[in-house]
């Protein structure tokens, strides 16, 4: 009773099941091959999908680093630069330091090397102000405050983060977890300078020359001092090429007054004095000729992270092509071979479908 | 004597013709039926009664001729059996599957609008931030990014409790139950038991001797069907063609007695009913479904566990973390919703700790310290009208208002002085808080397994990915199987023309031999009778 039996719609059944089965693999591969991704949706094939979000994700986050490798080396150029411009402007006023020490000097060229020397400390100042993405660019982590100020009693101060707080420093990632220190601090590079007198009670005063010639002391709000010149002791701190300038300003300038004062041994102190400002001149230099180096290895480095990145993303990209998008050759092959099975069911089904006894009673 | 006999068994032989070319006829017009079971004609030759002994002539007369046995059912019940079994699980897998494929779909991550990269495109702008602290616009398009991440979850969220209220209602009113697919199904489930009641009363009142009622037993096998793709069941056959149902051990209709319909309620009717605190004290389903008798007394309160195949079991389990590693909108949604809390607790860790310092607004060249209450990301405590950061799920997570202000950019702490002695107020430049803050991108965090919360999410994609795939490939195995056997049912009882058409020449034939014999008989009889004339 049950062998070999099939009921007419039995028949029917597995006809249109087959008709189904070939429609839906047409439809599949046609639809890959006009979206041109293998894969639509995160169920048609888990681990790819997978991969595909990691490996975007990725590219992503290589994006990020290469914007950043670029950008910090566009601000170590233009560091260099400065760095580069200062050592010419040192260069010249060492240059001036070794011409008064010649000690043919008079007055006159004296005061006229000084007024060079000031003109030379103003621009340095300002070379140190210099500003590069709206920061500071030497003020180390104060990065909207003005780092160096000439105040008016020829002190040059700074105002930036200090060398040796570890907290100067601005970072950029240039790779997972990897940071690139992209500063220095202006007390590195340029010094600072200041000279200050404090009495018996530890109050501090700086000294201005009046109009007169005279020198008068004023406390930190503007008070004149009136005791007694003998009572106060004199500091002076200064480093750098800053330290440098001015030491060899105020040298000159009292060489100068030694002159006037026809004072042999004050005169003698002076140029001493002035002597002894010349290895300042080649100490500062070292000092910013390192920090030079130092960067240019930082450069360096951010080059060759360059090349890695454009690697990794070409080598990413090549990766995420491969599982994600269709090879229109055998894509389209497939689909061509999909619609003939598609269409030799169809016309199997139509001829078959009719055929019973009724056709032959 | 012999002639009027031979008259009556043509008669007779005529008669069961006509009534098998009529079973055929009613075969034919079936042809395409759902659910017709075939029937064939048994004829039995007429034994008429008495003692033989020795004469030729008694066994001549105990011929009778030809009458129907009985008209026989084709069936196969252990065939049927096996079928709604497989026809069940098919059902279910269908449920399953079809909630997996919605739900890959909410986070289709493919095309680079999920929220995978929502999150990278966040780590960006904070990477920005790191360069560049003290700018108004880094800060600006990083709480940008963060709006467009919590917004991101939010949406995700609401899909999802979508697509669990479209399956069994949100679990607290009764208006979205009634939209649900399972209140649909539980109503069609209800209406075929009522139906099978019927057809069993009638099996009762028309099968009452040994002959079977072919067209009340297809229906009948037709209405278990139908039960089966809803429930999973065991059906146990009485006296007179009458079925009793059963799901698990309860009884759901016996012979002609519902006895047991199915009724359904939120997750909340029924907690209150308990007393039990809902949705805090509430771990099961969003709809409850009870076995009641036939006046409405409860017979089984929650019989969710009960109901684990077809359609029904499909869909009530689907949408319930179960913690036990399948994959369903419950587990996502719990899952995301652990994302949102550790990434709101890591970066509020971060802006609020001691030693980190954001910016003044009154002068932005100035740090300020942080406080406790700075939060970056939040949620609305609707009790009381407040921002808080406990209770922070991806439905409800925000950034927090806190920054959204006109000075609220000057809110992020960027600044962290590791050695407190370090700092400097006019520090604006130092990011070493947004260094911390990129770190958490690879920092493995305790409460996502381990994993970062990159990993956790892609992780969660895959289980999502792989479920669905696995969920597919069953359900096509399932689909397969469940039509090899519907093929190997329709052998076994379809009709098939040819048979019919072979059958129907047959009867035919027999017929005019019987009426060909009847004008034969005739004829002699017209002899006999002349013969005296």
């Amino acid at each position: 009773m049950y062998t070999n039996r099939i009921s007419t719609a039995a028949r029917y059944n597995l006809l249109t099941a087959d008709i189904q089965k070939n429609e839906a693999n047409y439809v599949r591969l046609t639809q890959q091959l006009s979206s041109g991704k293998k894969i639509t949706s995160i169920t048609d094939d888990p681990i790819s999908a997978v991969n595909i979000v990691n490996t975007n994700r990725q590219l992503g986050q290589i994006d990020t680093f290469n914007q950043n490798t670029q950008m910090a080396m566009e601000e170590l150029d233009t560091l260099d630069d400065l760095m580069e411009l200062a050592t010419g402007y040192l260069q010249q006023a060492w240059d001036k330091g070794i011409q008064a020490n010649n000690g043919t000097y008079g007055h006159a060229s004296l005061e006229a090397l000084k007024t060079e020397i000031d003109e030379i400390t103003k621009t340095m100042v300002d070379l140190a102000n210099t500003e590069y993405n709206n920061n500071y660019i030497f003020a180390g982590a104060n990065t909207k405050l003005i780092p160096f100020e000439i105040d008016q009693y020829g002190n040059i101060t700074y105002s930036g983060t200090k060398q040796d707080n570890p907290d100067y420093i601005r970072q950029t990632e240039v790779a997972d977890g990897v940071f690139e220190v992209i500063n220095t601090t202006g007390d590195k590079i340029f010094g600072y300078y200041e000279a200050f007198y404090t009495d018996a009670s530890n109050t501090t005063y700086y000294a201005k020359k009046d109009d007169a010639g005279n020198t008068k002391y004023y406390d930190k709000d503007g008070n004149e001092y009136t005791g007694s010149v003998d009572d106060l002791t004199a500091h002076e701190n200064s480093s750098g090429v800053m330290g440098a300038l001015k030491k060899l300003s105020n040298a000159i300038q009292e060489t100068m007054d030694a002159q006037d004062a026809k004072d042999s041994d004050a005169l003698v102190a002076a140029e001493e004095k002035m002597r002894a400002t010349m290895d300042l001149f080649s100490e500062s230099h070292n000092d910013i000729v390192t920090e030079q180096t130092k960067f240019g290895g930082v450069y360096n480095r951010l080059e060759m992270t360059t090349s890695t990145l454009e690697t990794n993303t070409e080598n990413l990209t090549s990766y995420l092509s491969s599982i994600q998008d269709i090879d229109l050759a055998s894509a389209a092959s497939k689909w061509m071979q999909a619609q003939y099975t598609y269409q030799a069911s169809l016309q199997v089904a139509a001829q078959t479908m009719n055929m019973s006894l009724l056709n032959y009673i | 004597m012999n002639l009027l006999s031979s008259l009556n068994i043509s008669a007779g032989a005529l008669s069961v013709n006509e009534k098998a070319i009529s079973v055929v006829s009613h075969n034919v017009s079936n042809m395409n039926t759902e659910g017709y079971h075939k029937q064939r004609v048994n004829l039995q030759a007429r034994n008429i009664a008495g003692q033989i002994g020795d004469n030729p002539y008694n066994q001549v007369r105990a011929n009778g001729g030809v009458k129907i046995a009985n008209v026989m059912r084709y069936n196969d019940d252990y065939l049927n059996n096996y079928y709604r079994e497989q026809l069940s699980q098919k059902c279910m897998l269908e449920q399953q599957l079809g909630n997996l494929d919605e739900l890959a779909g909410i986070f289709d991550d493919l095309e680079g609008t999920g929220i995978d990269s929502a999150l990278s495109k966040f780590y960006e702008a904070l990477n920005n931030l790191q360069e560049y602290p003290a700018s108004s616009t880094a800060r600006t398009n990083f709480i940008e990014t963060a709006k467009t991440l919590t917004g991101l979850m939010n949406e995700k969220s609401v899909q999802l409790s979508k697509l669990t209220g479209e399956a069994v209602g949100d679990g607290s009113s009764e208006e979205s139950l009634e939209n649900s697919k399972i209140f649909v199904q539980y109503r069609e489930l209800n209406n075929a038991l009522d139906e099978l009641a019927a057809v069993n009363k009638a099996l009762q009142t028309t099968q009452t001797g040994t002959l079977t009622a072919n067209n009340l037993l297809d229906r009948r096998d037709l209405i278990l069907h139908d039960i089966s793709q809803f429930v999973d069941i065991t059906v146990k056959e009485n006296e007179n063609g009458t079925v009793s149902v059963y799901t698990g051990d309860q009884a759901l209709v016996k012979g002609s007695v519902v006895t047991g319909k199915l009724d359904i309620e939120t997750a909340k009717h029924y907690c209150d009913d308990h007393g039990i605190i809902y949705p805090d004290n509430w771990t099961g389903e969003n709809a409850v479904i009870s076995i009641v008798d036939a006046d409405g007394g409860k017979i089984v309160d929650n019989a969710n566990s009960i109901i684990t195949g077809g359609a029904l079991g499909g869909l009530i389990h689907s949408a319930t973390d179960y913690n036990n590693g399948t994959t369903n909108a419950g587990t996502v949604q719990n899952s995301l919703n652990k994302i949102a809390s550790t990434l709101a607790k890591v970066f509020n860790d971060l802006n609020t700790r001691e030693n980190s310092y954001c910016i003044d607004p009154t002068n932005t060249n100035h740090l300020k310290a942080t406080n406790d209450n700075n939060w970056i990301f939040a949620c609305y405590d609707a009790s009381t009208g407040t921002e808080t950061t406990s209770g922070i799920t991806a439905a409800n997570i925000k950034v927090s208002d806190n920054l959204l202000t006109n000075d609220g950019i000057w809110n992020l702490s960027c600044a962290y002085f590791d050695d407190p002695s370090h700092y400097d107020i006019n520090a604006v430049g130092n990011a070493q808080n947004v260094v911390a803050m990129l770190e958490t991108r690879n920092a493995k965090q305790a409460d996502l397994n381990g994993q970062s919360i990159e990993e956790y999410y892609t992780s969660l994609l895959g289980k999502i990915a792989s479920a669905g795939d696995s969920a597919r490939s069953l359900y096509e195995t399932q689909t397969d199987v469940v039509d090899s056997l519907e093929n190997q049912l329709d052998s076994a009882y379809g009709v098939d023309l040819n048979e019919e058409l072979v059958d129907l020449v047959k009867y035919q034939t027999a017929y005019a031999a019987a009426a060909r014999v009847f004008s034969t008989v005739n004829s002699c009889l017209d002899t006999l009778i002349s013969l005296g004339r």
